[in-house]
Parts: structure tokens; C-alpha cells; sequence
């Protein structure tokens, strides 16, 4: 899926189709550059590992690049991670997969019908498993590494035992000022 | 009126919001039970289904139950971050429940465009993806054309009623009319990669992957029906299709 084998252009068209993308699922204008960037970076890596491995580890890695790169970014500009992993891992998805299979059906060839669909299904499943394990990784190390309560609910768990002990301690008055 | 400073109202209409403009279903659900925490209500479930969000809790020593339910779903993600900035901002006590319900009810979009500027943007990315797929020039014309009429066509239906097979069914048959035409016109145009580029926003693959990602997060109900709402989404692209092709 390379354009005339020149990495240059793909990674140009990738950058097109992913903020154009964005711009059609109307995502906040701060999150479509990093978004690009993002995608770019993770079809690139897709692209490289194709040579080496299977398409399937190949794309769990990129979509675990992907996500770890996206929720680093979503705490420092306050968005949520979902608009940012969403509009990058569209390079990926199986698209062309999904409509192979379609075509497959729609002229009667049910047997490699099946054989696109389960090809399409361990595609899909390994990219949202590498979302998955992504975001238990990075809440795993925000808060057992830097011990800092970062999610809505857990800052909310925080300001509710605040109010019923009325004990705020320095240490979590300044956690609280730095989330602002 | 009195239903303004109502956090629980506020709580389950956020919820609602979120499911219907295209977040997953946990994201819901922790928007939920952090606006709630946050406004100082004890005991809280919440249960959000694809279909309905379902919200009970302790408030004042009463037991509370609201419920809401989503009809339609669309993928809006400028909502999505401002529900999620509603939530967080009344957890951490920075703004009222009415202003949080002001924040809810604009409607507004952030950038401001109009659908047609929006539309002629998005099919920029079909034709990109066409070239990503092995177009050249012609292609990127082909898909760009392509796309943009059966995101009209799209958008005109959606406007009209909420009934997704039908506008997915006639954009892909738009979309592979323009294709063939497109390929009858210039010899040098090939069907396949025109074809493929266009439908990519089309096709629900990322739903396909949220499904089963809810799946394996343990929301089985969301992950099973979001997966059937693919399987239709994709009967649909495949029929248009088809049909089409085999003219």
C-alpha cells in the first residue's frame, strides 16, 4: 500500500487523509494536528513492520504506538483520548478488508468469503486489543508511577473525600492547582 | 425553573449526549458517576447501554433513579470534548450545574463551517485514501467527486430521517455509479482503488473495533449490539455496492 513505493508521498497522503478526516467528524481544532502526526506515525510504522512480520502484529504494534502517543498528548491539552486515537488509527482500519469480503459474498465465492471475513476479524481484534492493553498501560503507569489521580472520576472520588474529612493535606492541594 | 439546578438531570442528559454523538460506552459511564460523585451524591450506578443510560443514586438520603434514552447515534467529536470538559470541570467544582447545562445546549459548532464547505473538505480525505490504495491522479479526482455526492446524498437523508441502511445503501450506490462513469469516461481510471477510497468513511471498521473493544472491556451487551449495528452497516455498503457492479 505504498504510493509508486515512495515513502514520502504515502506519508504526505496519510497526513491529507487523516486531517481532512478529522475535519469531516468535526474534531476540536487543537487535537487534528497531533491526530496527523500520530496517524502518519503509526501507518509508517504499520508500513515498515509489513516487511518483517505478519500484517496483524504489525498493526497491533502501530496501534499501540498509536494510543500510547495519544494518551500522552489528550493529559497535556485536556481532550479526551478517544478524539485523538479515533481520527489516527483511520489509516488503519480494514476497510479495504471489509469490502473484499463484501465482494466475496455479493458474487457467491462463500469460501473465500469466509476465510476475508476471519482475516478481518483478527485484523480488527488485534487492533483493539492493542487499544485496550494501551490504556491499562498508561493508567497503570500515571498512577502507581507518578501517584497523580488524573481522570475525571478519580479527581472526583478525591474532592468528595476532601469535603467529608475536611482534611486537605499540602501535597494534594498543589495536585489539585496543577490540574487546572 | 427549578429542573436548572438538578445535578442528577444534568448527569444522565451528558451521559445520554455522549453516547449519542459516538463515545464508548465506559466514557459515558465515567462522565456520568463523576459529575454525580462530584456534586456530593453517595451509592451511584449507572448503566450505559447503547440504546439508554440508566443513573441511580444517593442524594440527601433518598434513593434517586433517571433514566434517558438514545435514539439516534452520530459521530460529532467537538460534543464528545465538550461533555467531557462539562464533567470535568463540575467534578472539580469550577462551574455550576446551570452553566454546565448552558454548555450542553449549544449546539454551536467550534470551527463554525458550513456543511458544504465541510463536505467538499471531507472528501478530500476519499481521495487521499483512493491514492494510499493505489490511485494515481485520475483516481484522486474520481474519489473526490465520488465521495462528496454521496456525502451530500448522505446528509440530504439524514436530514430527512434517522434511518441509517437507507442513506448508507444509496451513498454506496452513488459512490460506485461515479466510479464506473469515471472509469468510462477515462480509460486510464481504475474502478477498484476510486471505489475503496470512497466508501472508507464509509465503512464502520472503527465501529467494528469499538465493539470489540467494548467486548474485551467487559461492556458485553454494548459490545454485541454495536457489533450487529456493523454487520447491517457493512450488508448495506456491500449490497449498494453490488448491486452497481454487477450492471
Amino acid at each position: 500500500m505504498m504510493v509508486n513505493g515512495n515513502a514520502y508521498l504515502t506519508a504526505l497522503f496519510t497526513l491529507l487523509a487523516v486531517v481532512f478526516f478529522a475535519v469531516g467528524m468535526r474534531a476540536p481544532l487543537r487535537t487534528i494536528a497531533i491526530a496527523a502526526l500520530d496517524g502518519t506515525l503509526g501507518y509508517m510504522i504499520y508500513i515498515l513492520l509489513c516487511y518483517y512480520t505478519s500484517s496483524n502484529l504489525a498493526v497491533f504494534v502501530a496501534t499501540f504506538v498509536i494510543c500510547l502517543v495519544a494518551e500522552f498528548t489528550a493529559r497535556i491539552i485536556k481532550a479526551p483520548t478517544t478524539i485523538i486515537s479515533f481520527t489516527a488509527m483511520v489509516p488503519l482500519v480494514p476497510g479495504v478488508m471489509l469490502y473484499d469480503t463484501m465482494r466475496q459474498f455479493a458474487a457467491g465465492n462463500f469460501n473465500y468469503g469466509i476465510e476475508a471475513a476471519v482475516k478481518t476479524i483478527v485484523f480488527a481484534g488485534s487492533m483493539s486489543l492493542a487499544v485496550s492493553v494501551a490504556a491499562v498501560v498508561v493508567k497503570i503507569v500515571f498512577t502507581k508511577i507518578f501517584h497523580s489521580a488524573k481522570t475525571p472520576y478519580d479527581c472526583a472520588k478525591k474532592n468528595k473525600e476532601n469535603s467529608v474529612t475536611k482534611l486537605v493535606s499540602v501535597g494534594e492541594v498543589s495536585v489539585n492547582k496543577r490540574k487546572d | 425553573m427549578s429542573c436548572r439546578n438538578d445535578f442528577m438531570l444534568l448527569a444522565i442528559k451528558a451521559a445520554a449526549m455522549m453516547i449519542e454523538n459516538g463515545g464508548e460506552t465506559y466514557r459515558a459511564e465515567e462522565c456520568c458517576i463523576s459529575i454525580l460523585n462530584g456534586c456530593g451524591a453517595k451509592e451511584v450506578n449507572v448503566i450505559a447501554l447503547p440504546t439508554a443510560v440508566i443513573a441511580t443514586a444517593e442524594i440527601d438520603g433518598e434513593m434517586r433513579t433517571e433514566c434517558a434514552s438514545v435514539k439516534n447515534r452520530t459521530i460529532n467529536l467537538s460534543m464528545i470534548d465538550r461533555i467531557n470538559a462539562v464533567s470535568r470541570r463540575i467534578a472539580m467544582c469550577e462551574i455550576t450545574v446551570e452553566e454546565g447545562f448552558e454548555i450542553l445546549e449549544k449546539r454551536s459548532d467550534e470551527s463554525g463551517m458550513r456543511p458544504v464547505v465541510r463536505a467538499l473538505l471531507f472528501s478530500l480525505a476519499s481521495g487521499s485514501f483512493a491514492v494510499i490504495f493505489g490511485g494515481g491522479v485520475g483516481e484522486f479526482i474520481a474519489a473526490y467527486f465520488a465521495a462528496f455526492f454521496c456525502r451530500y446524498f448522505v446528509q440530504f437523508v439524514e436530514s430527512i430521517t434517522s434511518y441509517n441502511f437507507l442513506s448508507t445503501l444509496g451513498g454506496s450506490m452513488i459512490i460506485a455509479v461515479c466510479a464506473r462513469l469515471a472509469a468510462v469516461f477515462y480509460n486510464t481510471i481504475e474502478v477498484e482503488p476510486v471505489i475503496i477510497g470512497a466508501i472508507m468513511p464509509l465503512v464502520p471498521g472503527l465501529a467494528m473495533t469499538n465493539a470489540l473493544r467494548d467486548t474485551i472491556n467487559g461492556d458485553l451487551i454494548s459490545g454485541l449490539s454495536r457489533g450487529v449495528e456493523t454487520l447491517i452497516c457493512a450488508i448495506a455498503i456491500a449490497s449498494g455496492v453490488a448491486i452497481v457492479l454487477a450492471v
